[in-house]
């Protein structure tokens, strides 16, 4: 008794009802027919807002690295670091896998992330779904990291507070790199992978 | 089974939120504007820039070194290179935006090091945080090459009456900083200490504050009262005495005025300055300094004279000198005598 099945099918997340999507047109969203619940957002506004999202952050990128996101005061030596002065200034003084480490967390990953979301965010083709729902999986993995660098330098602050003889506050760059790494993290989990797929299933 | 198919299997109701996109496109437009913002602003704010020629730029370095007027950070050094004949250094300024009269003529620039010699406890701070360019605002137009002074200028607080020169045959410890000072008190300063053509004689240019102008005239005599004075007699002891602890590092010129005073001073008069008094001898004379001009003329004419003037012999009001070890050979020394 095989029947074509329709390959639109979703299980309700919260009642277990599977129910059939077919019919959803592409810019609402679908509720559970037992229960009522959102089943799946609508793949217009998931698109969407991942693309909306992922060019917020593109557009914070650039003041979290031009301006500075540490500043220091040594024996009234002041000194402000932005992400890759500091990165040249560690490397500069030998701590060479810190900042590999830095660079990587805090300029390579961000850059990585907001280009792998835009991408997600474009129409899916069949040969590349696999690769992206992989990457799905990658940026929700790494996408925390990038914070690293926020608590290294919040750390730093609340530890160094010597009064004159050393003193360390935030720069603005610290704030719009937190920024950055806050609205990847949400578009990278609001993006719903399952759209691609069933896309697929549609053909 | 397919009947278990259709129960279980149902179509999806399409959802009743309706919620708009408007609200996800905000943030990114939100978003990019404040990053313009911000990039733009980022954007140096210079309103000039301004290169100096220094001698040397010991201590300076290159977008650390700041430019300070009355201690406010008014710019910032961005580049420290030699001249092309490698004789000076040239130091590019970078001033901050509305501070544009310090690109114009008339600006003075001084580097602030720890000093000792002058005696200002301010430049101590330089130890530690590192020397700093000091600058005052010019008036003139719009100029943008100075060269550094090598001191820094008198005090704009303190305006200059009126410069004039005072001759010495050594130089003895009278620095840049020594004051001038009437019965005491400063009223004016040493501002530049050079030989004359020769080499033979010190010429000192001193400036006299404003307000205090009046009490120097063209009679006055100036001599050098600093350093210390010790006198050891065989029946009164020892005797140590500084003007102050301030004229025992620094050096200290006292001026005096006659009683009768001659006519106000236009700048530029030239006076001797009496070098300090030698004591090794416990006699001398006393006399009463409106009588110290006749008094040389007197000396010259009577060498041996040993008269003694009583203090009550001098009239109220003038400052009676007692005049030591005279050698007719060089000038008088006069050292002022108050009454005890």
């Amino acid at each position: 008794m095989q029947t074509n099945m329709p390959t639109t099918l979703l299980g309700c997340q919260y009642c277990g009802q599977v129910n059939d999507i077919a019919q959803i047109p592409e810019s609402r969203a679908a509720s559970c027919s037992r229960c009522n619940l959102r089943l799946i957002g609508s793949k217009t506004s998931n698109r969407q807002v991942t693309l909306a999202l992922s060019l917020a952050a593109l557009a914070l990128y650039f003041p979290a690295n031009l301006y500075p996101i540490l500043k220091m005061n040594q024996l009234g030596v002041y000194s402000e670091n932005t992400i890759l002065s500091g990165v040249v200034h560690l490397a500069a003084s030998g701590f060479w896998g810190i900042a590999i480490v830095v660079f990587t967390a805090s300029i390579l990953v961000p850059i990585f992330k907001i280009m792998g979301l835009i991408y997600l965010s474009l129409p899916a083709k069949a040969a590349t779904l696999s690769i992206r729902t992989r990457l799905v999986h990658v940026l929700h993995v790494i996408g925390p990291w990038s914070m690293l660098d926020v608590f290294v330098v919040a750390i730093l602050i609340s530890l160094v507070k010597l009064g004159d003889l050393a003193n360390i506050t935030t720069g603005a760059g610290l704030v719009a790199f937190t920024g950055v790494v806050v609205l990847t993290m949400i578009a990278s989990y609001h993006f719903d992978a399952r759209h691609d797929w069933l896309e697929k299933a549609n053909e | 089974m397919s009947e278990n198919q259709n129960e279980t299997v149902v179509a999806a109701n399409v959802s009743t939120s309706k919620a708009s996109l408007v609200f996800a496109w905000i943030v990114p437009i939100i978003a990019a504007l404040i990053a313009g913002w911000l990039v733009w602003r980022s954007i140096p704010e210079t309103s000039a820039i301004v290169t100096l020629t220094a001698p040397k730029a010991d201590g300076l370095s290159a977008t650390n070194t700041q430019v300070k007027y009355r201690g406010v950070p008014i710019g910032i050094v961005t580049q420290i290179v030699l001249e092309d004949d490698l004789g000076a250094t040239r130091l590019t300024i970078e001033l901050d935006e509305g501070y544009e009269e310090f690109a114009k003529a008339g600006a003075q620039y001084w580097i602030v090091r720890p000093e000792f010699s002058t005696g200002n406890l301010e430049s101590l701070r330089t130890i530690v945080s590192g020397p700093y360019i000091a600058a005052q605002p010019g008036d003139g137009n719009i100029e943008t090459e100075f060269d550094v002074l090598p001191h820094p200028p008198v005090s704009a607080e303190e305006s200059i009456g009126a410069r004039i020169t005072l001759l010495l045959p050594h130089l003895q410890s009278i620095k840049r900083s020594t004051r001038i000072s009437w019965r005491g008190k400063a009223i004016g300063q040493v501002l530049d200490t050079r030989l004359n053509q020769n080499g033979q004689q010190v010429h000192i240019t001193v400036g006299l504050a404003q307000e205090y102008l009046h009490l120097v005239r063209k009679n006055s005599v100036f001599w050098n009262s600093g350093g210390l004075d010790v006198e050891f007699g065989l029946f009164s002891g020892a005797e140590v005495r500084a003007e102050s602890m301030q004229a025992l590092l620094q050096g200290d010129i006292s001026v005096a005025t006659p009683e009768e005073p001659g006519a106000h001073l236009e700048g530029g008069e030239v006076f001797t300055l009496y070098p300090k008094p030698e004591r090794n001898g416990s006699s001398g004379y006393r006399i009463c300094f409106n009588k110290a001009q006749q008094l040389e003329s007197k000396l010259k004419r009577r060498p041996h004279q040993k008269g003694d003037i009583r203090l009550a012999d001098c009239p109220a009001g003038s400052l009676p000198y007692r005049l030591v070890n005279l050698n007719l050979d060089k000038d008088p020394r006069v050292k002022p005598w108050y009454s005890r």
